[in-house]
This record gives structure tokens, C-alpha cells and sequence, in this order.
């Protein structure tokens, strides 16, 4: 055996016990990497979305408590006469035509976002719904290409890195933040079809429709929420947070903590 | 216009929908164990639809007598305890033994109650699974959806192996972590307020109509 085989003999075994070496040192951490962490100290950040800041709690606690007494002397007296004169399959036609009639906040919203096919699948889903029976009935539901790709302004400015700024409670409106407040406020003033009625009186009617058929539904999942909650506020905030966060794009290079949830789940068809 | 931000029905009505399917067992800190090879999936739709069985259609009243069946039940797929201090989360510590066994108590009837009520006052949901899959070492999770007069809601129940068979720890109605809303609502009380008003307010809102209305709005 001359010299250099010894040495090439000698470089391989170095090598190998390097990786060797290497080996054994990172096993215990790909062990401990798989194993199950108990179920009791996995990191918070998995069980919830990053809550919407609040920076103006105080003021919006006190529009909560506003907006609760609000619900209580006017909304809830009205959804409940309303709901006891008209059935509820009447309600949910009329809660699908007004649903259709918001297409066009979800087409400029999904062009917003930059989602072409998704602007696509909802003017289908109009055309579809509105010609088969003008949005009372939701015909596009038994087409499962035609699934619904729900989007709005607010989500479009999440889609451009826009931050929500903070939690907002919008005067009897309820939850927002002031991203999604100036979205709901564009998409109403220049979205909304009902808007564009030449006479007030239909407008009034409209919008008065519209808020009065979705109150049965709206009130008692209100009323629910409060007596299931210890402190409502915070679990309406943390509820909205969570759903405006399965709805908006990931920021570039983040995570979200709502990743496990499937895109198949992801969509939620219309009320 | 809407009156709401579109998400706020969905997200008030499936809070609870969803929270649903947590039924309260027992106080002891639950044990992990090997994970069983089964899925879970059949078992664990089983038992939700008997739960609907035992609760459609009864009066608020009717439920409140039927709470221990229905935990009963429920236990079998759910692990009550095991959501329940997973929602304290590090207040969990804050809590004597005492206390926490009446947190599970309390939290567990408040959070069954407040389900059932909501099944009870609609026509019967239909349950369907659309995945069962692994996530993680000894963690699974159930894609479902729950079909309700006209309302579809994605459920998630996250499972892990307790007590030698896969249990529910945390349920996800339309991304709405259980486990996680509960936390964010306890993290705020104990900045400023202790375990016995937590435990009192738990007890009020028991003792409390199920819903502030009383009756259907059908």
C-alpha cells in the first residue's frame, strides 16, 4: 500500500466519521422534533389567529355597550315580529337575492386581489343565479366548479400589505377594523347596487329590507354568542380577527396561523 | 347594505356550532397514550349525531335536564378537561385543584348548554366529513361541514391519543378556535380580575335564560 492510498484511506474514514459524527448529533433533535408535544403546552400562536390590534379598547368597549342597547330597544323587537310573519325559507330567499346582488363587491374585490379566475367563478355565479331564478335561490351551489370565492375591499387592501391599523366597532355595524371599515364604506358608496335607485324612497326600502330580513338569524347568534361568552367583546374580536385572517393572503415571507386550515375549508358558501 | 359586516353572522352563529361538540369528562388531567390505528372519523360523527338525537327540537329547559346524558355521550369523543385547561393556558396555574375541577364543571355545561341550544332551535344538521388526516406526531384533524337551514359552517376537530383512544381537544368553526377565543376572553380577566370572579361569572351566566330571547324566531 503506498502513501497516497493510505491517505486517500485516511480522508475517506475522516469523512465518514465527520458525518458520522454530524449524524448522531443532529438525530436527538429530529427525535425531539418528532415527538408529540403535550397538549397542554403547545405554543398559543397555533390555536389562534394574530389578533387585530386594539389600540382604542376603551372607546370601543363603549360603542359594544352602545350598540348593545341599540339591538335591544329597536333590532330585536323588529326581528322578532319580523320572524314570526315570515318563514324562514322567505328569509333566506330574500337574504340570497340581497347576497347576489353584493357581486359586485366580490368581482372588484377578487380584481383587486389579482385573482382573475376567482372574478371569473363569481360572474358566473351571478349570471347563473340571477337567470335561473334572480338570486333567490343559490342554483350556482350544485356546480362545484362554482364554488363561491368570496372577497371584498378590505381583503384587497390586506392583499396590497395593507395592516388592519385596529379594531374598530362601527356604529351598529359591530366589528370591523379601520382597514375593513374604509373597504365596507367604499364598497357601499360606489359598490352597492342598491345605491344607484333614483328615488330615496326605493333606496330606504332597500337597505331597510335588507337589514331587517338577516335580524331573526343575526340576533339570535348575537344573543347566543353573549350567553356562551364570558366577556363578548373580546370573544367577537377574537372571532373576527380569526375569520378576517383566514380570508387575507399572507403577507410575503409570513406565515399564517390559520395555514392548517385547508383550502377546501377555506370557502364559505353564501348565507 | 348589510346591517353586519358580512362575517359577523357566520362568526357569532358558528362560534358556537362548532364550539359544540365539547363534552365535559371528567377533572383529572388526561393521560396521552399510544395513538390507535382506527380513524376516528366514523366514531366521532357517531357521536355528535346521537348528540343531535338527545337534543333536537327540546325546549332550553328540556336541555338543561339533559345535560348529563349528553356529557355522558360526548366523553366518549371529547375531552372536556383537556379543552377546557388548554383554554386557561397559563392561567390554568392561577387555580387551586378545587377551582380548576369547577372550571371544568362550569365551562364544560356553559359551552354544551349554549350548543345544544342553537341545535335545538333549527331543523337537523347534516354532518359530513370531507378529510381525516394526519398533522402532526399523535395529532389528527377532521375536516367536516355541518349543513343547518341553508347555512353551511366548516367544523375542524384537532384530536390527539387520551386515554388510549383519539379525543377532541380543539374544534374550529369556520376558523374559529374553541380553545383560542376562550383563551383570548380569559387572558383579558385575569389582568385585572381573579379565578373566583371568573368562576362566579362562569356560575351567573348559568344560572341565566340560555338565550337572552327566550323562544324561537321561526
Amino acid at each position: 500500500m503506498n502513501g497516497r492510498r493510505v491517505n486517500r484511506l485516511f480522508r475517506r474514514g475522516g469523512w465518514s466519521l465527520a458525518l458520522l459524527g454530524v449524524g448522531l448529533w443532529l438525530a436527538p433533535t429530529r427525535l425531539a422534533a418528532q415527538a408529540p408535544a403535550s397538549i397542554f403546552d403547545e405554543d398559543p400562536a397555533t390555536l389562534t389567529a394574530p389578533p387585530i390590534p386594539d389600540r382604542i379598547e376603551g372607546f370601543n368597549r363603549a360603542l359594544f355597550k352602545v350598540n348593545d342597547g341599540l339591538y335591544k330597544v329597536t333590532l330585536r323587537p323588529i326581528s322578532k315580529v319580523y320572524g314570526a310573519v315570515v318563514p324562514a325559507p322567505v328569509r333566506r330567499g330574500v337574504g340570497r337575492f340581497f347576497h347576489n346582488l353584493a357581486y359586485p363587491t366580490r368581482l372588484v374585490g377578487n380584481l383587486f386581489e389579482g385573482k382573475v379566475g376567482a372574478a371569473g367563478t363569481e360572474t358566473a355565479r351571478f349570471v347563473v343565479n340571477t337567470v335561473t331564478s334572480l338570486g333567490f335561490v343559490a342554483t350556482a351551489d350544485h356546480f362545484p366548479k362554482l364554488k363561491e370565492r368570496p372577497s371584498d375591499l378590505g381583503l384587497a387592501f390586506g392583499a396590497w400589505g395593507m395592516g388592519h391599523g385596529t379594531y374598530v366597532v362601527l356604529p351598529l355595524l359591530g366589528p370591523s377594523s379601520l382597514r375593513d371599515g374604509v373597504g365596507l364604506g367604499l364598497s357601499g358608496y360606489f359598490l352597492d347596487p342598491v345605491r344607484y335607485l333614483q328615488e330615496w324612497e326605493y333606496r330606504a326600502v332597500g337597505t331597510g329590507l335588507e337589514i331587517v330580513n338577516a335580524s331573526p338569524e343575526q340576533m339570535r347568534a348575537y344573543d347566543q354568542l353573549k350567553a356562551g361568552s364570558i366577556d363578548a367583546y373580546v370573544a367577537l374580536r377574537d372571532a373576527y380577527s380569526a375569520q378576517r385572517s383566514r380570508r387575507t393572503p399572507p403577507a410575503a415571507g409570513q406565515t399564517p396561523a390559520a395555514s392548517a386550515v385547508p383550502a377546501a375549508a377555506a370557502s364559505t358558501p353564501p348565507p | 347594505m348589510n346591517l353586519f359586516p358580512s362575517a359577523f353572522l357566520r362568526i357569532t352563529a358558528v362560534l358556537f356550532l362548532g364550539v359544540a361538540l365539547l363534552a365535559p369528562v371528567g377533572v383529572a388531567a388526561p393521560a396521552a397514550a399510544a395513538a390507535p390505528a382506527a380513524d376516528p372519523a366514523p366514531a366521532l360523527m357517531a357521536v355528535i349525531n346521537k348528540v343531535i338525537d338527545l337534543v333536537l327540537g327540546k325546549s332550553p329547559d328540556a336541555i338543561t335536564s339533559l345535560l348529563p346524558q349528553v356529557r355522558t355521550k360526548m366523553s366518549e369523543s371529547f375531552a372536556i378537561d383537556a379543552i377546557v385547561q388548554r383554554a386557561f393556558g397559563r392561567n390554568w396555574t392561577k387555580l387551586t385543584p378545587a377551582q380548576q375541577a369547577q372550571a371544568v364543571e362550569l365551562l364544560g355545561n356553559l359551552i354544551i348548554r349554549t350548543y345544544a341550544t342553537q341545535l335545538a332551535s333549527g331543523s337537523r344538521p347534516t354532518l359530513a366529513v370531507t378529510a381525516s388526516r394526519e398533522i402532526g406526531p399523535e395529532r389528527r384533524e377532521i375536516v367536516s361541514t355541518a349543513a343547518q337551514d341553508g347555512k353551511v359552517v366548516n367544523v375542524i376537530y384537532r384530536l390527539a391519543p387520551i386515554d388510549g383512544q383519539w379525543k377532541v381537544y380543539d374544534v374550529l368553526a369556520e376558523n374559529v378556535s374553541v380553545v383560542g377565543n376562550y383563551r383570548q376572553q380569559f387572558d383579558a380577566h385575569f389582568v385585572k380580575k381573579s379565578a373566583d370572579e371568573l368562576l362566579a361569572l362562569l356560575k351567573a351566566k348559568l344560572d341565566a335564560p340560555a338565550t337572552e330571547e327566550k323562544g324561537k324566531s321561526e
